[in-house]
């Protein structure tokens, strides 16, 4: 049986052959062979005994991604579900070049007006996250269509804040 | 001693400071805002006060709110921590009219060495070596220009009432000091309310090393010796140790002798930190005084072991610190890491949220000052530290290894932090072989990324095993908790 998985911007294909719930079965990552048991220890923990190496797995589960933590490690999966990967690929295709905050944040200036005029890099908005600031820049040339947001407003990746018409001159 | 202390602050720093004063038999009295009903200082403390929203100015940073607080608690003492209003000389003056006592410095003692050039102007009487620069500060650009062809380039461009890297400019040549110059005076005045700016010389790869001192209210100064606190990103620290690679016994010697004449010169009472920038060559230079606890001081307790929180409540009660110079021996090897909620592979950016899962590490030699736990959403308005692990070994090598292993047992899920680039910096070269200096960062861990090594296999192991194996409740009654589908749900489409 074979999976694939989306590890961060990974994409990999997990095989599992022999699954035996009980004992050991061979998973492969990429062709690379584990000889492989688990067992889980409780809902946020499993033990796994790979290639004769004991490891400690904890996950954690909120909204479409899993984590899975050893050894200092947090790694973030993707759910490859069919209704989630159809959301994630039509916001991804939407977001070419949106302007979206990098992590929840708070709205502390706009320094754009609908109907402005902007040059790339040029910035539109800045957010405040744990006392840094930072700029949201304009992707490419274009007029301000919609401000979607307001000072103070707490806003996450992912939300839209500004509306962009690409300039023509993107095209020339 | 004090029957109630009020704790002016939030996070580890205020759980740290409960800690101690319950094992002194004082009462404690927490504050918060309305993001942090549930937070852990909270919880550990004795009473608790609700200051108001979630905007530092609004709780935190608000005078009459805090005093208001103490004095409806019955505090008869304030601990202001690090940060928010700890080196704000309001706080220390209004507490002075109040009759609460402020557990600090005087006053004007943080007034004085606030003002950068003005602490500067100090030390330079007293004869403690300042960086060659300006001791009066400036807002006009041109007569900067002319300073800064006196010093010589490069040089940085610094507020004067600066802290935490605001307003703090390199610049290399004439071409962009103007420019430089008028983004450093906006962001202070800005941060501060003051855009004065100074200029000092740029030394050549620097280290940071500061020393911890005390000074009581009769006239004993002591120093509990240094802190190597090179390795910093946005000029902030992330990891400090003690003793500093860098010193020899006679050099570590005359900088604890200049950070005793440093604090008596400024007429210091409390606890304090004398930062020194440490050249090449072995010269040392004042940078500046820091008012308040460190973030950093666990490592000085660890290897003199005192309690300084304990020791700032006895001075800040008018008894003598009870150590002479002599009865300070520190031993073995003390490293501290700064666990950030922040994103080591994108310039670390703060990283707000929910800990979905969070555990400590444990052991002979390791402390972990901490101020989450898991399932507490960390609050976007604040500083995105969420705890220190520090480690104590007899020699330095013993303690870089005693580090790597608690950070691979450090937990927290859901939120990213800077655990796995501390790990990387442990395992490197220039960490072990202790070639550290205030680039460190750039010069050795510029756009890190983690590695995709055989650990990420079997974290792909483990999240699909997660989904073969069913759990122990919910998910043997084929209902998935928080519709997290397995690879038997979805592997419908997926086979191959």
């Amino acid at each position: 049986m074979k999976y694939p998985v989306v590890c961060g911007d990974k994409k990999a294909t997990v095989a599992v052959e022999g699954w035996n719930p009980e004992g050991e079965s061979l998973f492969s990552v990429e062709e690379r062979p584990y000889r492989t048991t688990v067992k889980r220890i409780s809902d946020d923990t499993i033990l796994i005994r790979a290639n004769g190496r004991i490891l400690k797995a904890f996950i954690a589960n909120e909204r479409d991604e899993q984590f899975v933590c050893v050894k200092g490690r947090c790694y973030s999966f993707k759910d490859t579900s069919s209704a989630s990967v159809r959301r994630r690929r039509s916001e991804q295709e939407d977001r070419g070049g949106d302007v979206t905050p990098p992590m929840p944040s708070v709205v502390v200036k706009i320094l754009v007006s609908e109907g402005d005029k902007v040059e790339k890099g040029q910035g539109l908005i800045v957010v405040s996250a744990m006392k840094m600031e930072t700029t949201l820049k304009a992707p490419y040339p274009a007029i301000v269509k919609k401000i979607k947001t307001a000072v103070n407003a707490r806003v996450a990746p992912g939300d839209i804040l500004v509306e962009l018409q690409e300039s023509e001159q993107r095209h020339e | 001693m004090f029957r109630k202390i009020l704790i002016a602050n939030r996070g580890e720093i205020a759980v740290r400071i409960i800690r101690t004063c319950t094992e002194m038999g004082i009462a404690t009295v927490s504050v918060y805002s309305s993001a942090d009903e549930g937070a852990l200082h909270v919880l550990e403390s004795d009473e608790s006060f609700f200051l108001g929203d979630a905007e530092p100015s609004r709780s935190y940073l608000n005078i009459d709110k805090i005093i208001d607080a103490a004095k409806q608690t019955g505090a008869q003492a304030i601990h202001p921590g690090y940060g928010f209003l700890a080196e704000n000389p309001l706080l220390a003056e209004r507490c002075l009219q109040e009759g609460i006592v402020f557990i600090g410095p005087p006053p004007n003692v943080i007034r004085d060495l606030g003002k950068k050039t003005i602490a500067r102007s100090i030390m330079k009487e007293a004869n403690v070596p300042v960086i060659p620069g300006m001791t009066e500060p400036s807002t006009d650009i041109a007569e900067l220009a002319l300073e800064a062809e006196r010093i010589g380039y490069p040089v940085m461009v610094k507020a004067v009432a600066g802290g935490g890297g605001k307003g703090m400019r390199e610049v290399a040549d004439p071409a962009g000091f103007a420019e430089s110059c008028l983004s450093a005076r906006r962001e202070a005045e800005k941060a501060f309310g003051d855009g004065s700016l100074y200029l000092e010389k740029r030394l050549s790869k620097p280290r940071h090393v500061e020393f911890q001192i005390l000074a009581d209210a009769h006239g004993n100064v002591i120093h509990l010796f240094e802190r190597e606190c090179s390795i910093q990103r946005r000029h902030q620290k992330i990891i400090e140790e003690t003793p500093s690679p860098a010193l020899t016994p006679e050099l570590r010697e005359k900088m604890g002798h200049a950070a005793i004449t440093a604090a008596k010169a400024a007429g210091y009472i409390n606890a304090g930190t004398v930062e020194f920038l440490l050249d090449e060559s072995g010269e040392f230079y004042f940078l500046e005084v820091n008012t308040r606890i460190q973030v950093e001081h666990p490592v000085t307790e660890l290897t003199t072991g005192l309690d300084l929180v304990r020791l700032q409540i006895e001075i800040a009660a008018g008894n003598p610190i009870g150590l002479k110079q002599e009865d300070i021996i520190p031993r073995g090897h003390a490293i501290e890491c700064r666990i950030y909620a922040e994103d080591p592979e994108n310039s670390f950016f703060p990283c707000p949220g929910r800990i979905l899962l969070y555990q400590e590490p444990s052991g002979p030699g390791v402390r972990n000052d901490c101020g989450v736990y898991s399932g507490f959403t960390v609050p976007i308005e604040y500083d995105p530290i969420l705890s220190k692990l520090i480690v104590f070994a007899p020699d330095r090598e013993a303690a870089r290894v005693r580090m790597l292993r608690a950070l691979e047992n450090y937990l927290v899920a859901g939120i990213k932090t800077t655990i796995p680039f501390l790990m990387d910096v442990m395992k490197s070269d220039a960490f072990r072989l202790g070639d550290i200096r205030t680039d460190f960062m750039d010069e050795h861990f510029k756009g890190w990324k983690a590695k995709n090594d055989a650990m990420m296999d079997l974290a792909m192991i483990a999240h699909v095993a997660d989904g073969l194996v069913g759990s122990k409740s919910a998910r043997s009654h084929g209902k998935i908790k928080k519709g997290w589908p397995t690879p038997w749900q979805s592997l419908g489409q997926w086979r191959f």
